[in-house]
């Protein structure tokens, strides 16, 4: 687990793009994958919203196959409108992506939209670290105490596409230490329930 | 202090008074938070004291036993303990959280999980505080303009931020 006090804050050019649509609207869903992040809250504590802490990386940090209709039991009404998926795909083999965009498409919409990220090439590993939210323009990164420590499963922008396929990828650009940083906008059809 | 609710078809059980004294406590650390109303006193469960039942009242209140039920003091303010274990739905005016709660919790004005709390559940609140180092796994639902020190209800999300304190005091950039 990453050291409290150790963290690096990172500008991203994609981050305000990720709110951009929710501007003008009253209450936002967020999802986190990730565990709570202080900052996060502090963030979003701003905004009337809901933010649900899934913790995908504890559950993914097991020798059993990850459950996600456990992982993601999300109220049956529930429609994120932002997500925010970090690096967890790296976390997750090609078959386990597939599974979790499956199980998360019911709870997106038509203007999901999502951010998170991907290796640049699988040659560059991706160290272990934490996300936060700082401001709407930085993202808070903490690595792991054990800085050698690489994400499992680096995904490049290819198979990110192919995969998760509950999202297109909208807007991408390259970042230091090998990472692709993503925005990602929900391909959902919408139905006559979601009207 | 509690409403003792017999009902045996419900497993609820006999709630005794004697566990729970209303004693001077130190409450440095809750006054910092301005946590109580009235500094100074609170009632408070014991480390080997075990509840299941639903505690209703009109005083603060500050779990370091166990509580099965539901904790209910809207115009109070709930502290669970470090040693505190509860596996209830716990409503009350500020909560703050230093041991483990598994259930819903409910802040009228806030709900503070320390560094050492532990949290599954939904928590509402117009203010949530996570500190440095606390476990939290659920939703939060969080309204600033129901607190009457809230902040704007519709401030954009895109509106440039206040940073995190531990940031803005770091050279880590």
């Amino acid at each position: 687990m990453a050291a409290a006090s150790q963290f690096v804050l990172e500008s991203s050019d994609l981050f305000p793009l990720l709110f951009e649509p929710f501007v003008n609207q009253e209450r936002i869903t967020v999802l986190d994958v990730g565990p709570g992040s202080p900052e996060t809250v502090n963030y979003f504590s701003q905004f009337r919203c809901r933010l649900m802490f899934a913790d995908l990386y504890s559950g993914l940090n097991t020798q059993t196959e990850p459950d996600f209709e456990d992982l993601l039991a999300f109220p049956e009404d529930t429609r994120f409108d932002i997500c925010l998926l970090w690096d967890v795909l790296n976390y997750m083999s090609v078959d386990e992506v597939v599974a979790f965009s499956a199980h998360l498409q019911p709870f997106l919409h038509e203007n999901s939209h999502g951010h998170g990220y991907g290796a640049f090439s699988r040659s560059k590993p991706i160290l272990v670290s934490r996300y936060g939210v700082a401001t709407s323009r930085e993202v808070i990164v903490r690595p792991d105490v054990d800085s050698t420590l690489t994400a499992p499963h680096p995904h490049v922008q290819a198979e990110i596409s192919s995969l998760l396929s509950c999202f297109s990828l909208k807007r991408r650009t390259l970042l230091q230490g090998g990472r692709l940083e993503f925005l990602l906008q929900a391909l959902v059809t919408r139905t006559s329930s979601d009207a | 202090m509690f409403d003792k609710r017999k009902s045996g078809d419900t497993g609820e059980t006999d709630v005794r008074p004697e566990p729970v004294h209303k004693t001077e406590v130190p409450l440095a650390k809750l006054s910092e938070q301005r946590f109580t109303q009235h500094p100074g006193v609170s009632a408070v469960i014991g480390k080997t004291i075990k509840i299941t039942g639903d505690i209703t009242g009109d005083e603060d209140l500050i779990i370091e036993g166990r509580v099965e039920g539901t904790v209910d003091l809207k115009s109070n303010n709930v502290m669970i303990g470090e040693s505190g274990y509860v596996q209830a739905d716990v409503t009350a005016n500020v909560v703050r959280i230093d041991g483990e709660v598994k259930g819903d919790v409910k802040g009228i004005e806030k709900v503070i999980i320390s560094k050492s709390g532990r949290v599954r559940g939904n928590v509402t609140a117009p203010r949530v505080t996570l500190e440095d180092g606390a476990k939290f796994q659920g939703s939060i639902d969080m309204d600033p303009s129901d607190s009457a020190k809230g902040m704007p209800a519709k401030a954009s999300p895109h509106t440039p931020m206040i940073k995190p304190a531990e940031v803005s005091n770091s050279a880590n950039k």
